[in-house]
Formats: C-alpha cells, sequence, structure tokens
C-alpha cells in the first residue's frame, strides 16, 4: 500500500516538475520545422510499435502528434513524452499483473540529437533490449527533465550526465530485473546543481562512496529515490548541511541493507512528507528514531525487524499529527504495540487514511499484539478517515468491534488470519459504503447477515474462508456485481448453486470445503480459478466447459459426486495451469487431444472410473509436474511418450490393471521425480538398473503390489533423496519450495500395516515400498544408507538371508515391514536403536535366536509381529530362550544383558574355586595342616559348647530372679 | 424414495461426522502437546493442525478408526512440559517420551488413559509425585519413571494394576517404603535404586509406608 502512494507521489512530483513546461501544450496551431519532422519520423522508424502508439505520427504538423510539443514562438520540439502507459493492471490472489504498450527498439536512435530545442525527455516504460543508456544524452544541454525509468537499459549509468547541469529531474530507476544498471562514482551527481527530482531506484550504488556529501551539493532536491540500491549505513555516514536537508520532501530508502541505528542524517530531515525505510534491516525500537519527523504524511517501516515502539502506536499518531499513512506491517513486535487509548490526544491519528499492522499469515509471535489482551481496540473506530486498515496474521482475539463500522470511509478491511470470534452482522458493514476489500477469512467467525440484506458497498474483493455461514448460498453477493474474486471455502454453506453466479464478474471463485449440491451451474467467462472441491456436486461435466471458460487456469473439482466422461473441449483451454478431477465417478477414457501448447503443470484424474490405456498425447504436456492417475482402471503399458515430461515431480499410476515391464526410461527420463508410485499394477519383469539413475530428490518409492521378479538393484543406496544430512535433521525441504501446489496434494501409502493418505506432510515423507511382488535374493546392505527412511516396506516377496546388521541405522524409520518372506538368522541388535520405531513386523520367516531388547523395541510388545518364526525366542514370545541360544539381545538399561551375566559367572566360579580347592587343596596335600585344622575345629567346637551352655544357665538364674523380685 | 435416501444421506453424514469430531479433539490434544515443546530439530514438523486428524503427523499412530493409539517420541531432543489435554487422547496405548528434556509434573490427567499398555517417561526431568491418578490404567502394563526427579512416596494405590509386569522408578528422590502387594511382589529391587529417601520394602503394620517423606 506504501508504494501506491510511493507512487502517487512521484507523479505528483513529476507534475510539479512538468507545470513550467506545460504552456506550450496547446500547439496544434503552429506548425512545425520540417528538419525536426523528419527527425521525429526517423525516431519512429527505429521503434517497433506493436501497439500503435506513434500511429498519429503522420501529416505535416508533427507538432500536433501525439507525444510532440512544440514551442508557441518560435514552433521547435520541445517536449517529447513517449512514457509507456500500462494498458491494464490489477492484483488478485493470483498474483499481479500489468501490461505496458512499450515501444521496442535495439539502442536509442542518436537523431534525438536533432532537437536541439528538446528540454523534456521522457522514454520511461519502453524497451530498448538491455542496450546502453547512450552517452550522447550529455551533449543535449537544454535538456531540464530527463527521465529513461523502467525503459530495460543495462550497464553504468554514463558520467557525463553531469554535464546536463540545466536538469530539474533525472530518473534512471529501473525494476527490470536486479541492478541491471549501476552508478560507482557518484561525484558527477553534485553537478546537478538544480535537480528537485533524483530517481534511482533499483541502480546498484554499492560500491559507491558516502552519498551524503553530494547530497550537499543538490540545495534544490525535494524528492529522492534510492531504494533497491544496495545502499547500509555507511552511505549515509556524514552529518548534513542543514539548510540542504531541511528541503527534502520524499525519500525513498526501501529495500536497502540499513541497520539500528537509524542514521543522524535521516533523524534530522525534518521537512521530510515522505519517507520510505520499508523492507531494510532496521531491528531496534521505532519511537525515539523519528520523533523530530513532525511532518510527515506518509511513513513506511514495513518489513523490518522493529522489535517495539515504546509507548504504542498512539504515541506515533500524537507525535505526527499530519500522518496520512502508517505502514508497520511485517516486523517483529514483541510486547505492548498499539497502546491503550486514554484519549487521542490532540492531533493523533485525525488524518489517518492508511493503517497496516498486517503480518500476512505469518502471525505474530505475542498474542496479546495490542496490549490489550489481543483484542482489537474500540479507538480504531474513531480514525474517521482511515480507508485502509489491515491487521491480519496478528493472533487478535475476541470479537470486531462495532465501533469499525463507524468507518465510513474505509475501502479495505483485512482481518485475516487471526483468531477472532463471535458474529458478524449488517451492524458491523451497514455504513462501509466505500468498501471494495473485505477479507475476514481464517478466523472463528460466524456470519449472521439475513440473506436478504442490501449491502451499501460494491465489494471486488470477498475472502470469508472459513467463517460459518451455515446457510445456503448467500443471497445478498448478488448485488455485488463488481467482485472479481470471492473466496467462501469451508463454511458450511449447503443446497445448489444459484444461477446468478454466471452474471458475476467473477476471475476466481472458491467454494471448496461446503456441502454444496446440484449440478455444475454455469460460470462466468471470466474466470481464471474455479474451486469447488469437497462438496457434493453431482452430474457430468459439461461437454462445452472449455468453450465456457477460454481464460481458465485452476480448474479443481476434486472429491464430488460428479460422473460421465472427460469432455474433449478441456484440451481447447490453453491457459489451463492446474486440472484436478480426483475422487469423483467420472469414467471413460481419458482425452487425448493434448498439444505442445498447453501449459498445465497438474494433472490429477486419480480416484475415478476412467478405463482404456494413458493416452500418448500427454508426453505433449512438457510443462507437467504431477501427474497422478492412479486408483482407475487404466490398462495397457505405461506410454514411451511420457518420456518427454522431463518436468515430473510426480508420477503415480498406482492401482491401475498396467501391464509390461517397469520401462528403464523411468531413471533416465525423471531428473526430477521426487514421487513414483507404481503400486497395484500388473508389471512383470525385474527392477530395471536404470531406475537407480532416478533423481536425486527421489523421496518416495513404490512398486509394491506387481509382478515383479528378480533381486532388489544394490543401487539402490544411491538414492540420495532419500539419505538424511547431519543428524537429528529431516530430509531437506529445497526441492519443494519450487513447487506451489504440492501441500494441496495427496498420496496413499500403506504405513504402520494400514492405508494413510498424506496431504499437507506428504513433502517430509520418504517411503520404499517393494512389497508383494515376487523378489528373490538378499536384502541389499546399501539400503541402510538410506537413513531418511521413514517408511520401509519389503514384505511377501521370496527375499532370503538376514537383515542387514546396519539396519539400526535407519534412525528415521517409524515402520517396518519385513514379513512373509523366507530371511533368517537372528534379528540384529542394533535394531534396538530405531527409537521412531512403532510398527514393525518380521513375522513369518526363519529367524533365530532372541529378539532383542531395548527402548522402543520393548514397547513393541505384541508377540503376533514375531509370529511365524518357530526358532525365535525370549519376550514378548513365551518361549523361553536356552542359554546355549544364540542371541544379540541388548538392554540399554544394562539390566539384562547376558554377556554381563555371563562375566558375573565366570568370576564368581573362578572365585569359588579358587576359595574352595585354596583350602581343602592343601588339606588333602599336607598331613601336618590337615591335622592342625581338625584340631582347632575341635576346640573351637569344644569353646562355643562350653560358652553356650553357661550363658543359658546364667539366662535362667536372671528369669529365675526377675520373678522371686515380683 | 427421496425420504429414505434424504435419511440415508443424514445417517451417511453423521457417521462420518461422528470419528471426525472425536479424532480432531486427539489433534487439537496434540496440536496443545506441540505448543508446550521446544522442538529444536523439528522433529514435529508434520504435525500440521489442519488436518481432518493426525494419523499422517509423524511420531503419531492411529487405529483403523482414526483414534490415536501410539505417541512414539523417545529420544527426540525435545523439552518442555507436558499439559491436561494428554488426558485426551482416549484411545492411546503407548505414550513413549523417554530420554528427552521435559519437565513439571507428570498431568493427573494421563490417569484418563482407560487403555495405555505402556507409558515410558524414564530419563527425563520430571519432578513432583507420581500421580495417585495412574491406579485408574488397569490396562497397563509397563510403566518405566527412572531417572527423573520424582519426589514423594510411590502410591499404594498402583498395587491395584494387576496387569502391571514391569515397573521402575530408580533414579529419583522417592521416599517411604516399596510396595509389596500386587504385581509389586514380583519387581527386582533394581527398580527402585538409587532413590536416597526410599527405605526398602514396606514393614505392613510397623512402619507408616510414608515413612521418611
Amino acid at each position: 500500500m506504501g508504494k501506491l502512494f510511493n507512487l502517487v507521489l512521484i507523479v505528483l512530483t513529476l507534475c510539479i516538475e512538468i507545470a513550467p513546461f506545460c504552456s506550450c501544450q496547446n500547439s496544434s496551431f503552429i506548425s512545425c520545422i520540417e528538419g525536426e519532422r523528419q527527425t521525429l519520423l526517423t525516431l519512429k522508424q527505429s521503434f517497433e510499435d506493436p501497439f500503435h502508439r506513434l500511429s498519429s505520427w503522420k501529416g505535416k504538423n508533427c507538432c500536433t502528434w501525439k507525444g510532440v510539443s512544440c514551442d508557441e514562438i518560435n514552433g521547435h520540439v520541445v517536449k517529447l513524452n513517449l512514457r509507456a502507459t500500462s494498458r491494464f493492471s490489477g492484483e488478485t490472489v493470483l498474483g499481479k499483473f500489468s501490461e505496458e504498450s512499450s515501444l521496442v527498439a535495439r539502442e536509442v536512435n542518436s537523431c534525438l540529437l536533432e532537437l536541439r530545442y528538446l528540454e523534456h525527455l521522457d522514454l520511461s516504460g519502453n524497451d530498448f533490449q538491455y542496450s546502453a543508456i547512450p552517452h550522447f544524452f550529455s551533449l543535449m544541454r537544454q535538456l531540464r527533465y530527463l527521465n529513461i525509468s523502467n525503459a530495460r537499459f543495462n550497464g553504468s549509468v554514463p558520467n557525463n550526465l553531469g554535464n546536463l547541469t540545466g536538469l530539474r529531474v533525472l530518473d534512471v530507476s529501473h525494476d527490470q530485473g536486479p541492478w541491471a544498471l549501476r552508478v560507482d562514482d557518484v561525484q558527477w551527481i553534485s553537478n546537478l546543481s538544480s535537480l528537485r527530482h533524483l530517481g534511482m531506484a533499483g541502480v546498484y550504488l554499492g560500491e559507491a562512496p558516502d552519498f551524503s556529501p553530494v547530497l550537499n551539493m543538490l540545495p534544490s532536491l525535494l524528492s529522492l529515490h534510492l531504494s533497491l540500491c544496495g545502499l547500509n549505513n555507511s552511505h549515509l555516514s556524514r552529518h548534513p548541511i542543514n539548510s540542504t536537508f531541511h528541503r527534502i520532501r520524499h525519500l525513498d530508502l526501501g529495500n536497502n541493507h540499513f541497520t539500528c541505528p537509524v542514521p543522524i542524517m535521516l533523524q534530522n530531515m525534518t521537512s521530510l512528507r515522505v519517507l520510505d525505510l520499508s523492507l531494510n534491516l532496521f531491528s531496534c525500537s521505532i519511537q525515539s528514531s523519528f520523533d523530530n519527523l513532525k511532518s510527515l504524511v506518509h511513513l513506511n517501516l514495513a518489513g523490518n525487524d522493529f522489535s517495539s515502539i515504546e509507548n504504542g502506536l498512539i504515541s506515533i499518531l500524537g507525535n505526527m499529527c499530519y500522518l496520512k499513512s502508517l505502514d508497520l506491517s511485517f516486523n517483529q513486535f514483541q510486547g505492548e504495540k498499539i497502546g491503550k487509548y486514554r484519549n487521542l490526544s490532540g492531533c493523533a491519528g485525525h488524518d489517518l487514511e492508511t493503517l497496516d499492522l498486517g503480518s500476512g499469515r505469518t502471525g505474530g509471535q505475542i498474542p496479546d499484539w495490542l496490549g490489550i489482551g489481543g483484542h482489537i481496540p474500540d479507538w480504531l473506530g474513531m480514525l474517521k478517515n482511515l480507508k485502509y486498515l489491515d491487521l491480519s496474521g496478528n493472533q487478535l482475539n475476541g470479537s470486531i468491534p462495532e465501533s469499525l463500522g463507524q468507518l465510513s470511509n474505509l475501502e479495505t478491511i483485512d482481518l485475516s488470519h487471526n483468531s477472532l470470534e463471535g458474529a458478524i452482522s449488517e451492524v458491523h458493514l451497514a455504513a462501509l459504503s466505500k468498501l471494495k476489500v473485505l477479507s475476514i477469512s481464517s478466523n472463528s467467525l460466524t456470519i449472521t447477515i439475513k440473506s436478504n440484506w442490501v449491502p451499501p458497498f460494491q465489494l471486488e474483493y470477498i475472502e470469508m474462508e472459513s467463517c460459518k455461514f451455515g446457510t445456503e448460498f448467500p443471497q445478498w453477493l448478488q448485488t455485488q456485481l463488481k467482485a472479481i474474486t470471492l473466496v467462501l471455502s469451508n463454511t458450511s454453506i449447503s443446497g445448489t448453486l444459484p444461477n446468478w453466479i454466471m452474471d458475476m464478474n467473477l476471475y476466481e471463485l472458491d467454494l471448496s470445503h461446503n456441502q454444496i449440491n446440484g449440478t455444475l451451474p454455469n460460470f462466468p467467462s471470466n474466470l481464471k480459478r474455479v474451486d469447488l472441491s469437497s462438496n457434493w456436486i453431482s452430474g457430468s461435466l459439461p461437454e462445452i466447459i472449455g468453450d465456457m471458460l477460454p481464460q481458465l487456469r485452476y480448474l479443481i473439482l476434486s472429491d464430488n459426486l460428479m460422473n460421465g466422461p472427460i469432455p474433449n473441449s478441456l484440451c481447447r483451454i490453453k491457459t489451463l495451469v492446474v486440472l484436478e478431477l480426483s475422487k469423483n465417478s467420472l469414467s471413460g477414457n481419458i482425452p487425448n487431444c493434448w498439444r505442445d501448447h498447453h501449459v498445465i503443470e497438474v494433472l490429477d484424474l486419480s480416484s475415478n472410473k476412467l478405463s482404456g490405456v494413458i493416452p500418448s498425447s500427454i508426453g505433449h504436456l512438457d510443462s507437467l509436474r504431477w501427474l497422478d492417475l492412479s486408483n482407475n482402471n487404466l490398462n495397457g503399458e505405461l506410454p514411451l511418450d511420457l518420456k518427454s515430461c522431463t518436468s515430473l515431480r510426480l508420477l503415480d499410476v498406482g492401482e491401475n490393471a498396467l501391464s509390461g515391464n517397469v520401462p528403464k526410461w523411468i531413471g533416465e527420463s525423471f531428473r526430477f521425480l521426487t514421487i513414483l508410485r507404481l503400486r497395484g499394477n500388473k508389471l512383470k519383469g525385474s527392477i530395471p538398473s536404470q531406475l537407480c539413475q532416478l533423481s536425486a530428490d527421489l523421496h518416495i518409492l513404490d512398486l509394491a503390489e506387481n509382478n515383479i521378479k528378480g533381486r532388489i538393484p544394490h543401487c539402490f543406496g544411491n538414492f540420495t533423496g532419500m539419505v538424511l544430512h547431519g543428524e537429528g535433521d529431516i530430509i531437506p525441504l529445497e526441492p519443494y519450495k519450487y513447487l506451489m501446489y504440492w501441500e494441496d496434494e495427496h498420496l496413499t501409502e500403506v504405513m504402520k500395516g494400514r492405508f494413510l493418505e498424506y496431504t499437507s506432510t506428504l513433502s517430509l515423507l520418504v517411503y520404499l515400498d517393494l512389497s508383494r511382488n515376487k523378489l528373490k535374493g538378499q536384502i541389499p546392505q546399501e539400503l541402510t544408507f538410506l537413513t531418511g527412511l521413514i517408511g520401509l516396506n519389503l514384505s511377501h516377496n521370496q527375499l532370503s538371508g538376514t537383515i542387514p546388521k546396519k539396519i539400526g541405522e535407519l534412525g528415521m524409520l517409524e515402520s517396518l515391514d519385513l514379513s512373509v518372506n523366507e530371511l533368517s538368522g537372528v534379528i540384529p541388535s542394533s535394531m534396538s536403536t530405531l527409537t521412531k520405531l512403532s510398527h514393525l513386523n518380521v513375522s513369518y520367516n526363519n529367524f533365530s535366536g532372541q529378539i532383542p531388547n531395548g527402548n522402543q523395541l520393548q514397547t513393541l510388545d505384541d508377540p503376533s509381529i514375531y509370529a511365524g518364526n518357530p526358532l525365535l525366542c525370549g519376550p514378548p514370545l513365551l518361549k523361553k530362550c536356552l542359554d546355549d541360544e544364540p542371541h544379540q539381545g541388548n538392554n540399554d538399561n544394562g539390566r539384562d544383558n547376558p554377556a554381563e551375566k555371563m562375566w558375573f559367572f565366570i568370576v564368581i566360579m573362578s572365585g569359588f574355586a579358587t576359595g574352595f580347592w585354596g583350602v581343602v587343596g592343601v588339606l588333602i596335600f599336607k598331613k601336618s595342616w590337615r591335622h592342625a585344622y581338625f584340631l582347632l575345629v575341635d576346640r573351637s567346637k569344644d569353646w562355643v559348647l562350653v560358652h553356650v551352655t553357661l550363658k543359658i544357665a546364667s539366662v535362667r538364674n536372671m528369669i529365675k530372679g526377675n520373678r522371686t523380685d515380683e | 424414495m427421496a425420504p429414505l435416501s434424504l435419511f440415508s444421506l443424514l445417517l451417511s453424514f453423521l457417521l462420518f461426522l461422528s470419528p471426525a469430531i472425536s479424532t480432531n479433539s486427539e489433534g487439537n490434544a496434540l496440536h496443545a502437546l506441540r505448543s508446550r515443546l521446544s522442538d529444536p530439530t523439528n522433529v514435529l514438523q508434520s504435525w500440521d493442525p489442519t488436518l481432518v486428524n493426525p494419523c499422517t503427523w509423524f511420531h503419531v499412530t492411529c487405529d483403523s478408526n482414526n483414534h490415536v493409539i501410539r505417541l512414539d517420541l523417545g529420544n527426540s531432543n525435545i523439552s518442555g512440559i507436558l499439559g491436561p489435554e494428554l488426558g485426551q487422547l482416549q484411545h492411546l496405548q503407548y505414550l513413549e517420551l523417554y530420554k528427552n528434556d521435559i519437565r513439571g509434573k507428570i498431568p493427573k490427567e494421563l490417569g484418563n488413559l482407560k487403555d495405555l499398555v505402556g507409558m515410558d517417561l524414564y530419563g527425563n526431568k520430571f519432578e513432583g509425585e507420581i500421580p495417585k491418578s495412574f491406579a485408574k490404567l488397569k490396562s497397563l502394563r509397563f510403566l518405566r519413571l527412572n531417572d527423573n526427579k520424582l519426589t514423594g512416596s510411590i502410591p499404594r494405590e498402583l498395587t491395584t494394576l494387576l496387569n502391571l509386569k514391569v515397573f521402575d522408578v530408580s533414579n529419583n528422590d522417592l521416599c517411604g517404603t516399596i510396595p509389596v502387594d500386587g504385581p509389586f511382589s514380583m519387581f527386582s529391587l533394581l527398580s527402585f535404586e538409587n532413590n536416597k529417601h526410599l527405605n526398602g520394602p514396606e514393614l505392613k503394620g510397623l512402619v507408616p509406608y510414608d515413612f521418611g517423606c
């Protein structure tokens, strides 16, 4: 939003600059000079003009040509305005879009030099195809206005522009591509002493020296644009000379690398009206740094790491009496931010039109965002001029105060992604006659608006996801004919869709996750995105759907009750990017009419009743990233043409009736494949070793339930996408950042013994399933390299040999199934180090010896997971292990460690042997010792007997004595 | 026909709804747990609260009705405290939180987990007493609380847990005497060692069981 204001201000500033030249506007009565006419025609020749902007450049009087202005007296061309205007621009959820009607030329034609009286030259927005800024501009000494911004120039800004000492406006800003233009020496700028406006946004100045001495030489400067220039504090390190900086009105330093403390120079620019410091690295408190800037009208501090506002928002509003827009969005505020309203002292907030405290969807850290228990403060309703209010993503709770409904100038309100609750009724909205953007998604709000209500506004953007309507489709929306976005997903809407939806001018319609029934309605033909997934829509897809929606990009109708065929007309939508029709009852063949021009990235037809073969024309879809045809009745082989879909991230053709071998070309073709799922077909042959060439991103390989024979290739250990990097990490997610639809996708895998449908967590799953085939031979040791595996299923094959000793290295493993094979030997003790294991099955093999014990294995105490292995023993089986039973058991607690026990007994026995035979042996072999020993024993016996007898007698006497005492 | 189909629709809707509601509460309980824990190695990254049920979350296992039956977070480098919400996992059979850095008291609400078979809280920094409510865990077979900072006496109520096979409270700071009734007649003294104020087997009628506490 702040950017918009900047734009407005730039335009305003430019208009002020232009004003002196505008006296020549009415030049139709002056006829132009023939030489200059020829020059203009040469210039026209040098341009490609796809939008016919220069169509008026014909005839004698060049002064009447569009964009040309002549001097009233002498008829010379003094002004040439060839600025490319924006033909169309807008913003939806799908992103910003704008198209400009540019003139195109390989370079600026030097014939311009012949226009010797030219004072004003504007070539902005045209396309000079990244040529250099011409040096000859420096010869046009008479220029007072030069605007070559955003005109696709490349290289260094020529120093000799410093010769144009008469310039009042110089704009070389560049927002196309990062730093295509650069300035290494800024000294020449100080020659331009008349400069009032300097625009260098997007021009790299990072290597340039301190900028402040240059600024000191520009006493007339009013407006300075240095956003995205690679600047940091060292570029504004000197103190200002007061006279200069007290004049600057507009300063844009956004998108640079400035840090706290805020440069002193900025703090003293007391004349500033507009200050943009957004997207820098400030991380201190806002308050004191900007205390002097009392004249500010627009302040943009968004996208920094500002930590606090000492006395809350209200203190800023109280200090800056003229403030119209304040953007504090996307900062890192902790604790109190807005401050309690006591009284809106003096001027506070009277002019405020824009207040942006949003954090999008990321959410603030502290629930009591506003310092008042996380509620939206009532006093916001007193900012009467507010047009734009964004409080999104701040974990706000409580209800929406009715006072917000009094903000009759409000055009945009965004309260989405909070924890607001309560009801929204007509009261909240009745006075908002200018409202255009209403975004209250992702709260716990209930909508109690009566169906027949006539709203006072015409909304353009309606986003009410997860608000509870609990009714049929709200009738009052029928009045919103200007709406281009309507998002009502997960709002408990039921019943059929009204026909009047067709009369809306929607680009985007999202009604997913409701209980809408009936057949598909007629859609408005402008639609670019339709999402009706997870409803109860029945009937078939209209045969001409492709002709009805020629601009469609997203068609998402998954999880409904639709039947009938997939119409061929879908092939005629050239703009289609996402087509999801899964989880319906669609039948017939998959259309075979795909051509090269298609841009489809996601094609999900899974879980329908489609039959026939996979059409070869799918090979034309070379931007396809996600192909899910699983759970249908498709037959035949995987078509070779699929090889051309080299961008595929997911290929899922599982649960069909496909036949033939596992194709060798799969491994060679798909360099980016993350998920390959061929489960549940009739594939035969062996696993081709070429499969190991699959991309380094492969996370899921599922070949289960086929007729695949042979061995598991040793090279499966090469799947680096399944290897953990660093301890305790999860598999890095970088590959997915670029897959924008990942979170909306789904995949079913057998984990922990049951089918689980993975959705948002799919991107984290690492899984290898070769179960229910006819695989033979050993389990390759190399599988233990795949340390990121979360599930490993090799069950129901004919695998023999032992479990790899290092199985314990698969530390992320949650589910391990080796059941029903011919595996033998002991279960390796390293198994007990699998602390994440929650599902284990080794039943029906030939394992022997003791079951290892320890941390997690002792919690898997269901004996059935070891059943069918007659030679296994130890808990949790009832069969006890004999001592000579081979065992590798291990107990972390050290309580029952058999090795330790063994040593214990050995030591005891040896001790006993030494002691016993040391005495007895000597007695046997030495007669004199024997005699002495037995003599000692006899004497001791006598001594003990005598003493005991004496003691007994004395005790008796004592007892007798006691009795006589009584 | 129409009323019938309407009825069946309603019925299927209700059937669809009932497990969804109950499992979602389990997801909420786990999410609440997550919010109390610090998780430097991101083992809880997959715990997406927006999912209908937590069954595809890692370290969580559900039964066929999508009820959570296992929570396996042993040796996971997590710290923080537990809250009462764990008591909402009505179908939980195994609670594995061993060898972490969890502090604070063991919530008494864990006693509501009537299906619990194994509870491993050993190797943490739990303090306070062993909740008496554990006496309600009639299915409990394994209870390992060793290597914590637990204090107080061993609740006599635990002698009613007839299925208890493994009980370990060694290396704590418990006091009083060791119960001898019920399953406690079988436990080795090793299960009680290294408790400074734990004074050997109970001498019934002679010394109060919390002698020395």
